[in-house]
């Protein structure tokens, strides 16, 4: 007969909703310029809105997240100690410099771009700066999956899905900000079907990387899988309906809909997918975070 | 407007076309950029006390736990409490109690916990700031000053056995109180056990009692599958009496 702990008095939940703020906004932050990076060199001109958008939308999004990871510490003032006492082995250590590194160098793009500064060399930092976003993407990821003791993180699928997670929501969010542009419609006319399509692509990536991760869990060792039991027993509905149903499973048919026959070259509709995906993404982070910390 | 924008897409290929980024020249700098970035993240690491320290340490101080003994009267939970100022809520020592079985035929087990002093350290491997270090005398110690409260640590413990404390913002648990052994003396709650189930002492001596109790009794540690080479080890233990803990299902 298997064991039961009758006694045992320890706070499991360290972090809470400052972290999920924090790796939600950075996510989108990242997703977003990446996105604008990628329509900039898919189409050859930097200065369509959604360009823009998402280009601002990077380093406010990402300095928005440090403020929420900097109020999450017991001591944010002695963040210089991350610079002095760099940790080379460690994952926060590297990510730290990384978002950073980010936040300035895609700063100096916007910069740029809107005083409209040397072409050539705005292109470059840009790039530089989407590789910047591309490592604090995949930080984002190994920030958790290298956590060998919360077995909810450890399995690998985390890190893809954190990339597909970003992404998503990243875009969702600059096409909701620029969903009632007139001159972003005219634009996005050229675009659309390629935007529809990427996003389709994306969002099932999600779906499948999220479906692996279940799989792992439930197909693991002793730990993974009690790991899942206590997982789905607090957030189960929540998953399940929220992120999988909600989040993901409907702006997916949706999406599919508009890129069918006659709709393909209409706008996306908002509030039918930009506005899932972003309160999935939400509720995917916040059950990660959270439900990690129980098992 | 819309052949505004087509003739401003036209010139922008155009332009593009003449003014092609010069891919290698690019792809060097970023080469350079990034060696330079590692370097210097390796240069900052040197300083990295924990790496250091592990190369000269003088002692293995370690603890054995004899489980046929505990009895689980909390004494050493309290005594940890009493020397250590552990506020309330928190603990740096503590038992857990686990049953097994239907009666007549119940067992229970008195586990006491503590930080592990791994040889492995998983939390001083993710700690961004370089706080946790492993001393000269194999304590894992960790550095309040430069703790900046992230909780990193917390979360990289199997063992769960770090908190963040609640008054000073920063990461906490056992050391072995080696402040007492400094002076010679043992860790509170060795030094309160009434039923002599703690014994500390030094690895590298093979004559202390930790290491002849290893050698002449089967021991075990918790979680080795995690590879962090604990220094407390446990002499009837029942692995499946020992429940990797999870908040109370709601």
């Amino acid at each position: 007969m298997e064991a039961k702990v009758t006694y045992d008095i320890f706070h499991l939940v360290y972090w809470d909703w400052k972290v999920v703020l924090e790796l939600f906004l950075g996510g989108i932050g990242i997703g977003a310029f990446l996105y604008a990076i990628g329509l900039m060199l898919h189409r050859k001109n930097d200065q369509m809105v959604e360009i823009k958008v998402g280009s601002i939308m990077g380093p406010i999004a990402m300095t928005a997240a440090l403020s929420f990871l900097l109020a999450e510490m017991g001591h944010p003032l002695r963040i210089y100690k991350s610079v002095t006492g760099f940790n080379i082995t460690s994952t926060m250590s590297w990510g730290g410099v990384i978002q950073v590194g980010f936040i300035i160098v895609s700063t100096v793009f916007v910069v740029m771009l809107f005083c409209n500064i040397s072409r050539n060399v705005r292109w470059k930092v840009g790039v530089f700066a989407g590789f910047f976003a591309l490592f604090v993407m995949i930080y984002q990821g190994f920030l958790l999956s290298f956590v060998t003791a919360r077995p909810l993180w450890n399995a690998g699928a985390v890190s893809i899905v954190s990339v597909f997670l970003s992404l998503n929501t990243g875009i969702a969010a600059v096409l909701l900000v620029t969903c009632l542009s007139k001159r972003v419609k005219e634009e996005m006319k050229q675009n659309n079907y390629i935007v529809k399509l990427f996003l389709l692509v994306s969002i099932l990536a999600q779906l499948i990387t999220s479906i692996i991760w279940i799989v792992t869990l439930v197909h693991g060792k002793a730990d993974f899988v009690n790991a899942f039991l206590v997982f789905n027993h607090n957030y189960g509905l929540h998953f399940w309906i929220g992120v999988v149903g909600f989040g993901l499973i409907f702006p997916f048919i949706t999406l599919a809909i508009c890129y069918s026959g006659t709709r393909k070259d209409k706008p996306i509709p908002v509030f039918l997918i930009e506005i899932p995906i972003l309160v999935g993404g939400f509720i995917f982070r916040y059950i990660l975070v959270m439900a990690g910390q129980l098992a | 407007m819309a052949e505004k924008h087509e003739k401003k897409d036209k010139v922008a290929d155009v332009t593009c076309e003449e003014e092609k980024l010069p891919r290698r020249d690019f792809l060097k700098k970023s080469g350079i950029a990034i060696t330079s970035t590692v370097g210097a993240a390796g240069a900052l690491s040197a300083n990295n006390l924990h790496a250091k320290n592990k190369l000269k340490t003088k002692k293995r101080l370690a603890m054995v736990i004899d489980l046929r003994r505990c009895f689980g009267c909390h004494g050493c939970s309290l005594a940890c409490k009493a020397q250590n100022d552990v506020p309330l809520g928190v603990w740096r020592s503590a038992v857990i109690t686990t049953e097994k079985g239907k009666y007549p035929n119940v067992k229970r087990q008195f586990l006491p916990v503590l930080c592990n002093h791994c040889e492995n350290t998983p939390c001083a491997r993710g700690c961004p700031t370089s706080a946790i270090v492993y001393d000269e005398n194999g304590i894992v110690q960790q550095l309040e000053d430069r703790c900046i409260g992230c909780g990193y640590c917390t979360q990289t413990c199997p063992y769960k056995m770090r908190f963040k404390h609640p008054t000073k913002k920063v990461a906490n648990k056992c050391n072995f109180c080696f402040e007492r052994v400094e002076q010679g003396l043992q860790p509170a709650c060795v030094n309160t056990c009434n039923a002599k189930a703690r014994v500390f002492g030094d690895l590298n001596d093979p004559d202390s009692e930790v290491s002849k109790l290893i050698a002449n009794n089967p021991v075990k540690v918790l979680l080795p599958e995690q590879n962090t080479k604990p220094k407390v080890f446990y002499i009837g233990l029942d692995e499946s009496m020992y429940q990797k803990r999870a908040a109370s299902l709601k």
